[in-house]
This record gives C-alpha cells, structure tokens and sequence, in this order.
C-alpha cells in the first residue's frame, strides 16, 4: 500500500514533499508560469479582463528581450504590482516620448544603459514609459509568449515589428 | 522620479544618430563616414488607440483605430540600434537639412542654448503632469 509506506517513513516523506514544492516553485517563479491580465491598455491584444497568458520568466532582467516583445515588468511606481507592455527601445536606440499622431511625438531622447521603453499597444489608456520614463531592465521579470484563456482565442504572441517593403 | 534625459527634436536626429551612448562618434563598416538615416532598414509596428464604446457593459464593444510607428535599423561596427523614426518619416528632409545648415551657421545661438531635460512623473495619477 502507497500510504503506509509513506506512514512508514515520515520524515524521509517530508522532505520529498519538500523538495518536490522547491521544485515546483523554482519551475513557476523562474521558469513558466500562467497568470490572469487586466486592464485596457494592452487593447486589442488582450480584452480589458478575462484574460490569461503565458510568461517566459527566463527571460528575467531583460536578457534576450528585443523591440517589439511583450515583457512582465514591475512597476517602478508600485513595488509590488506587475505591468505587461511592449518594448519599443532598448538601451542606446532612440525613440519619441510622445505619443505618435499626438503633439510632443516629436521630442526624443536616446535611451540610456540598462534601461529600455515600454508601451501599452492601447496608447491612450496605457501608462507607460510615457510616463515613468525610461525602465530599468532589472524591472523586467519575463515575457510574455501566449494568450492561454479563454481557449478558442488562444495564440501565440507575435513579435509586432515588421519590415516595410516599398520605401516612403 | 525616473531616469533624466536630454531631449531634442525629430530634426535633429540625422545628426543625433552619429554618435553612441558615450557620446563618441559611430564608427562604420565599408568606408562610410556618417549614418544615413534614409538608408538604414525601414520597420513598423502597429498599435492602437481604442474606445470602449459602453464601459459600463461588461461584454461592450471595442473600437479601435491603429497607429503605425516607423523605425529604422541602422548598422554600426558594434552592432545594430534602432531609431523611432515617425515623427521624422515624410518630412522634408532637405528642408531639415537646411534648418541643419542654418544652426550651424548661427552656432553662437545654437551653444548657448542649454540641453533640455525631460522630467518624468512620480504620480500615477496625473500622467499629463509628466511635462
């Protein structure tokens, strides 16, 4: 019988039990985890509530990050609360600190070090980068790779820079 | 509140781009001097600006309208940047030379003139505070 060995042995039990959560959580918190998205600024993207994705959280502190990607961030405001937003500089590239087709879309910086932009794909309901200003990489905790739920709308998230080909 | 950085117009950026994050000059493969903007790789990327047309239904209709932003992919001897070009894009780019041309002409003015900093917003309320 399963449980009277497991009787039979409680601390050796105990420590599997253990060692098994360990696992579990390392898997979850720097692994892949899936967790429910809120909020209109990621609009089409994601609706306003309902919404359940799929984190890449080896992709922590920005590392293999590019234009164009979803990132998990925590949000420089709020210690303890998490955006998701699309990256749209990374550090040394240079971008407007308005909005495109708003008044100020014309004012850039270069990006500095350590730091990229991040905005919402719904701009005039998402604080971002816009705001906050430039995010420090180590805020980043992961990406985002797919929407999960609700099932039938399920997707891989596609990376949103594309190459034009006719010239201007 | 947030990193403090020096801002500059669209116009500026042909001249802009020339150097790096240190303020050194970019130093080219193939014999070439300068960046081109006009010849880097054009990109874009599509986002949104969206009405909820009934907020206060849950299953409301969402209306959304896209804006394209435009960047270019430029090369350096270390590496690819990225420059947010869509408030350049279209404009008259001789036109934007010459506005070049004139600061360079009046550079006592152009110098005095201190570098502006962009100051971001620590309220999360009052996003159009930021300025």
């Amino acid at each position: 019988m399963p449980f009277s060995h497991f009787a039979r042995h409680p601390v050796r039990t105990s420590i599997s039990f253990l060692k098994a959560t360990c696992l579990v959580h390392l898997g979850l918190s720097h692994g892949y985890n899936i967790s429910p998205a809120q909020g209109p600024s990621m609009l089409p993207t994601f609706t306003v509530d309902g919404d359940w994705i799929l984190c890449d959280y080896t992709r922590r502190c920005g590392r293999g990050v590019g234009i164009g990607d979803l990132v998990v961030y925590r949000i420089p405001v709020f210690s303890n609360q998490w955006g998701v937003k699309r990256i749209i500089g990374m550090p040394g590239d240079y971008v407007s600190v308005g909005t495109p087709g708003d008044p100020g879309e014309e004012l850039m910086i270069q990006i500095p070090q350590g730091h990229c932009w991040v905005s919402g794909d719904n701009l005039p309901a998402s604080r971002d980068s816009r705001h906050f200003g430039p995010l420090p990489l180590a805020l980043i905790s992961g990406t985002t790779i797919a929407k999960v739920l609700p099932w039938n709308e399920r997707k891989w998230m596609k990376n949103g820079l594309e190459k034009v080909d006719q010239e201007l | 509140m947030g990193y403090p950085c020096q801002v500059f117009h669209a116009s500026e950026l042909p001249d802009r781009v020339q150097a790096d994050l240190k303020g050194h000059k970019r130093k080219l493969d193939g014999g070439q001097r300068n960046v081109d903007l006009n010849s880097c790789e054009l990109l874009e990327m599509l986002q949104y600006k969206c009405e909820i047309k009934e907020p206060v239904k849950w299953d409301s209709a969402v209306q959304c309208y896209a804006v394209d932003r435009l960047f270019r992919k430029c090369k350096d001897r270390k590496g690819t940047f990225m420059v947010e070009t869509t408030a350049w894009e279209g404009k008259d780019c001789s036109g934007a030379a010459q506005q070049g041309g004139g600061s360079k002409t009046t550079s006592g003015s152009t110098e005095q003139k201190p570098p502006q900093h962009y100051h971001w917003s620590s309220s999360w309320s009052s996003p159009d505070t930021a300025r």
